[in-house]
């Protein structure tokens, strides 16, 4: 009964952290942003609620591209991101591009777009300059517009430039359930950044992902470390956390350690439990799957 | 894969069954009767075929059609926005949903092969259901600003929203917008409408060969455009305007100018080239509003040129309108009689070949075989066209020596071809693209002469004869190339035809062509290309020096029919010089009498294409002011001079043409020319082309003010 | 309602000064225009400031009344500013959705989106001097007598 009941508050919290998230995730995007936030994002002008009851969102506050990072799908031309910047492959790395493309039949040499992509983005500092992506497609003999088409469609490359950490918080279903909400908020809070941005020292850029895959340890985010480039490139997970294990590890990121990646409280599946109200809470027994199957759904009586 | 898919889609032309059988047909099969016009070889094997039922009724395909050929060569209309029977088939538009007999879901015709026995139903409530729910998507993020759209009353998207979709939407929620594109001077964008057809992008890659546009972005933030900000490099980047089926890409010149059931229009011919695009010119009252292409499958498909479709601005600008007479103040206006008798007060001091004639690059063929007659006529022989630069005019005795006997068309058919100082994107970048889809086939090619872009790769041999020679002397593996290829062709450019050792370097092409076995029955693939849409007709009519005007003295009247850039030579410094032409440009300038006449769009004219095919234009539009048909100028002067042409209808003159010329009474015709075979090779001189510059070649693109943007644009792109 | 009642509202809701303010305002070219034209005369003489309650007031300084209790579709009116010349495009879009029945949302219940780049509505130019007039227009002297082409100027020696 007590576990109903607990399930039940959490399934309502979720709800409402679901929804505060969808108006709060707009804000920064309102064009009085900090007001709206003030004022609580219900308050923004840009954010009504139709006749219906739905939410309607203007198309002018569609903030993102593919990832939650790049506004556009279009170049725009900025200081660190235009076609004068350089781009020079170095020496190691262009032994490994070469190494990639070794991989491919000589006649689809295209085929090796993405990992090249990857490893200019490494060696890029996070994100594809303009450059970048062009001397890729000189690589591989494309035309440029192919690569670029490809770098649009990915959510993992980033078009325009991150900070050293580039923490991705999964926001998708089943961390929702379990409080990602609340690590954003933490997230946000500690940072003093919304999705979408860095910090002003350049250390962190903070973005909204879709699900990983690690939804049994939710909620979860990952961090890309471009601070050492392609040999110190590391792309952790950090699964089952507390708002304070949030804050551990974005200190501990800030000082230069390495906090404990993947699961906070777990080796593989064990102990089982489950982050609950912000705080882990290890569970005897089963949580799930706990009744005996139902029967197949037949709809049609007459089968 | 869009490359498999392009060929494919290529090989399936949505055509009637008959003249997709030709398509299809591999270049073996017509080599054996003759190559041009292409015979309609003999229908596929029976194992070849698929006999498929739509709607019920039998009808019997190749195998290699497609659910929606087979249906639209049963005469059953299927919708569609993505596919394109000269496109690679992409399937995203899903428009084209059919209900296949034992299949559980709707398909996709563009993208389903045939089936021998399929049951192919285009009529049935799950067909109606399934295109009105892909309507219903399409139309999401499609803006209801059809009234002021360019593409209104001529869009697929208007058209198919009013056949098969539903009345209304059940979308709430809130458009899309989609930053516009700048994409040069030509192609507006407003691409809010893009449905992402992305014809436009396939297109760029496959036709015009100049991979500019993409999809960036995914699902619904997906946008077409070249992402960073660009001009389109292609010279036939006008023709997306055509292919996109809704309002995203429209023409900039255009823009809010016209709408399309206000005009009125004539089936023409492109004279801003040598290939004689067809086109239509659409009209309204007496401005020249907009020109498209027209189908035709032997000359340009579907293509259009960027300068054929966009000068037409130029026919409003600088106009000659009045005949004009040079007093003491410079050129005055003056009635025609005036004009008549200055020329005659000019020509009585002349005498045989001391009149001359240059023909200009417009000029059709009644106007030159009219002031042919009139010359003869006063005794005179002393004329040629000005693009006959070289010291020795180019020889017209032989058709075949300065035709493309391999025609247009039959360039699909090669498979091994070498370029001798041409740059066919330059001098007729549609015939370049049939180039191109030769090289997609699998032709291989090598040019001698300028080393650029041609939008295909290509061999560069060297860009002085010296290559030639080292051909010929099988220095070089290319020559094994052709001779092993089974369809070779050789085109040799205009460049080659001004150069002073021309005859040199046709000697070493004929002595390849020999080597190299390029002339074999059934298969003649020498080729020469021109430039200027009045050159073949001039070397058909025998507008060329006569053997005395070789020798004459400097001439002491001058009579240019729209020529704009002869040679400073040729008109002595004393000459009296009659200006016959439409628009104001260095003739007007040195001429002491203007006749104003027409231009092409005002006039019904033949020109001859470089494959030899006589086409005509139409008027469209009527003369400006005081001026005339051309060859009723010349009709007339010849009245006041006492040497009266005997023709006063325009079918009179078309007779004497035939007279002079057999092939002029066959229209849209070809006549294969015979073949014949025919001192010093300037080995260092590289080989040029001589259209410098593509957007300005002739007084019309000259007096164009979206040529001068283009060719801005251009250069703001280089830098 | 007695006349009285309904003489008040009508100076009231066309704000005139009082009855006297009534009379001289019927009897001005606005008076004989409201009783020759019915329309413009039942809206500001009868129905429109007395059949129902005043909801507000756009920036043409048209008033919007409603009254849920009549029939579908005259639920909902306007009383134009203009006798003269009154026109529903001068009707502001946000006011535009409520007098059609597509929502319930005016100025005064609602805050709308405003963008940067939205432009204060305008009446239509129809009918006016304003109005778009295509080349050759017979009408507008400039557009009747345009360029169709131009032509060569030579040298002058």
């Amino acid at each position: 009964m007590r576990r109903a009941v607990q399930k039940l508050a959490l399934v309502a919290e979720s709800a409402t952290a679901c929804s505060s998230l969808h108006q709060q995730a707009l804000a920064p995007l309102c064009t009085s942003a900090t007001s709206a936030l003030a004022q609580g994002a219900s308050q923004s002008p840009l954010c009504q609620s139709n006749y219906r009851g739905r939410v309607f969102v203007p198309a002018s506050t569609r903030g993102f591209a593919a990832n939650s990072h790049d506004l556009f799908n279009q170049h725009k031309d900025t200081p660190d991101n235009n076609a004068d910047n350089v781009f020079e492959w170095t020496e190691a790395n262009l032994k490994r591009a070469q190494d990639i493309i070794d991989r491919y039949p000589p006649n689809y040499k295209a085929s090796a777009v993405i990992p090249l992509l990857d490893l200019a983005q490494q060696q890029n500092y996070g994100f594809l300059s303009l450059p970048a992506m062009n001397s890729v497609a000189k690589m591989l003999e494309m035309t440029p517009i192919r690569v670029y088409e490809v770098a649009t469609f990915y959510s993992m490359f980033n078009r325009s430039k991150v900070g050293k950490y580039h923490i991705q918080l999964c926001g998708t279903t089943p961390c929702r359930l379990q409080g990602a909400q609340h690590l954003q908020d933490t997230l946000e809070k500690t940072l003093g950044i919304h999705i979408g941005e860095t910090t002003k020292d350049g250390m962190f850029t903070l973005s909204e992902m879709e699900c990983m895959g690690a939804c049994v340890n939710a909620p979860m985010l990952a961090v890309a470390d471009y601070s050492g480039g392609v040999e110190g490139y590391s792309y952790n997970y950090y699964e089952d956390l507390t708002p304070a294990d949030t804050v551990k590890i974005i200190e501990a990121l800030r000082k230069g350690e390495k906090p404990k990646i993947n699961s906070q409280y777990r080796n593989k599946a064990e102990p089982r439990g489950v982050i609950q109200d912000g705080k882990w809470t290890p569970s005897e027994g089963t949580l799930t799957l706990t009744t005996p199957p139902r029967g197949p759904i037949v709809t049609n009586p007459d089968l | 894969m869009a490359l498999n898919m392009q060929r494919l889609g290529r090989m399936l032309p949505s055509l009637p069954v008959s003249r997709a059988f030709s398509t299809a047909a591999g270049p073996a099969a017509t080599q054996a009767t003759s190559p041009t016009p292409p015979s309609p070889p003999p229908p596929p094997p029976p194992s070849d075929t698929a006999e498929v039922f739509v709607d019920g009724q039998p009808i019997t395909v190749p195998k290699s059609f497609t659910v929606i050929q087979a249906c639209d060569a049963a005469g059953v209309d299927i919708p569609r926005f993505c596919y394109h029977q000269r496109l690679s088939i992409a399937g995203n538009c899903r428009m084209c949903l059919v209900e296949v007999e034992k299949s559980p879901k709707p398909v996709a015709s563009c993208a389903m092969p045939v089936m021998p026995g399929q049951k192919i139903k285009t009529d049935t409530p799950l067909v109606k259901k399934a295109r009105e729910g892909v309507m219903e998507f399409l139309l999401i993020n499609h803006p209801l600003d059809c009234p002021i759209c360019d593409q209104g009353g001529e869009c697929d998207l208007q058209d198919q929203a009013m056949i098969f979709g539903s009345d209304k939407s059940r979308f709430v929620e809130t458009k899309r917008a989609v930053d516009d594109k700048n994409l040069g001077p030509l192609v507006k964008t407003v691409m809010n409408r893009c449905i992402h057809c992305t014809r436009c992008v396939r297109f760029s890659s496959e036709v015009a060969g100049t991979e500019d546009l993409g999809v960036t972005g995914r699902g619904r933030d997906s946008e077409i455009g070249t992402y960073v900000e660009k001009l389109m490099q292609s010279e036939l980047s006008g023709n997306v305007i055509d292919l996109c089926p809704v309002g995203a890409l429209t023409s900039k010149p255009y823009a809010f100018t016209a709408r399309s059931w206000e005009l009125k229009s004539t089936e023409s011919v492109d004279v801003s080239d040598a290939l004689g695009s067809n086109i239509k010119v659409d009209a309204r009252g007496s401005e020249v509003m907009r020109i498209t292409p027209r189908l035709n499958e032997e000359v340009n498909e579907e293509w259009l040129s960027d300068k054929a479709r966009f000068q037409y601005d130029g026919l409003k600008r600088q106009r000659l309108n009045t005949p004009m007479v040079k007093g003491p103040n410079g050129l005055q206006p003056a009635t025609w009689g005036a004009a008549f008798e200055a020329i005659r007060g000019a020509m009585a001091g002349a005498k045989g070949d001391e009149i001359k004639a240059i023909a200009g690059k417009l000029t059709d063929a009644e106007t030159l075989v009219a002031t042919k007659d009139l010359l003869n006529r006063l005794g005179s022989g002393n004329m040629k066209h000005e693009d006959d630069v070289a010291a020795e005019p180019v020889c017209a005795d032989v058709r075949s020596t300065y035709l493309a006997n391999t025609t247009v068309m039959g360039f699909e058919q090669a498979d091994a071809i070498l370029l001798v100082g041409t740059n066919p994107r330059h001098e007729s970048p549609v015939f370049n693209s049939r180039l191109r889809k030769a090289f997609l086939d699998g032709a291989e090619i090598a040019s001698i002469g300028p080393n650029i872009d041609l939008t295909y790769k290509y061999q560069h041999l060297g860009s002085e004869p010296a290559a030639l020679s080292q051909l010929l002397a099988s220095e070089h593996p290319f020559l094994e190339k052709l001779k092993s290829a089974s369809a070779p062709a050789i085109v040799i450019g205009p460049g080659v035809l001004r150069r002073e050792d021309r005859d040199a370097v046709m000697r070493a092409v004929h002595e390849l062509v020999d080597k190299a076995g390029v002339v074999r029955p059934g298969w003649n693939g020498f080729n020469v290309i021109h430039d200027s849409a009045s050159r073949v007709a001039a070397l058909d009519l025998g507008f060329v020096p006569s053997a005395s005007a070789r020798s004459a003295p400097p001439p002491k009247v001058v009579y240019l029919l729209g020529a704009d850039d002869w040679m400073d030579r040729e008109v002595p410094e004393d000459a009296f010089v009659i200006y016959q032409g439409h628009h104001g440009d260095k003739g007007a300038t040195r001429a002491n009498v203007v006749l104003p006449g027409a231009a092409y769009t005002e006039k019904s004219g033949l020109y001859v294409n470089f494959e030899g095919r006589v086409q005509q234009t139409r008027a469209a539009v009527p003369v400006l002011g005081d001026a005339r048909e051309d060859w009723k100028i010349v009709r007339a002067l010849s009245e006041v001079l006492g040497a009266r042409l005997p023709y006063d209808t325009h079918s009179a003159v078309r007779a004497r043409l035939a007279e002079v010329a057999p092939h002029f009474a066959l229209i849209n015709n070809l006549q294969q020319p015979v073949w014949l075979n025919g001192e010093v090779l300037q080995k260092d001189v590289p080989f040029q082309s001589p259209v410098n510059n593509f957007y300005m070649t002739d007084s019309v693109s000259r007096a164009s003010a979206v040529m001068a943007k283009c060719i801005l644009a251009k250069q703001e792109a280089k830098n | 309602m007695s006349l009285r009642q309904h003489l008040a509202k009508v100076i009231e809701g066309n704000e005139v000064k009082d009855l006297k303010g009534f009379a001289k305002w019927m009897l001005s070219w606005e008076g004989v225009k409201m009783l020759g034209d019915g329309n413009i005369g039942f809206i500001k003489l009868i129905k429109g400031p007395t059949a129902g309650t005043y909801v507000g007031q756009d920036h043409y300084g048209n008033k919007y009344y409603e009254n849920n209790n009549l029939q579908y579709d005259r639920k909902r009116w306007v009383m134009y500013k203009d006798t003269f010349d009154y026109s529903s495009s001068t009707i502001p879009p946000e006011w535009h959705g409520w007098i059609n029945y597509i929502n319930d949302y005016t100025p005064h219940n609602h805050n709308f989106y405003k963008p940067h780049y939205m432009l204060p509505t305008e009446k239509t130019k129809t009918g006016t001097d304003g109005a778009y007039q295509p080349k050759g227009t017979w009408t507008t002297p400039k557009k009747r007598n345009w360029v169709k082409y131009s032509a060569w100027q030579p040298p002058q020696a």
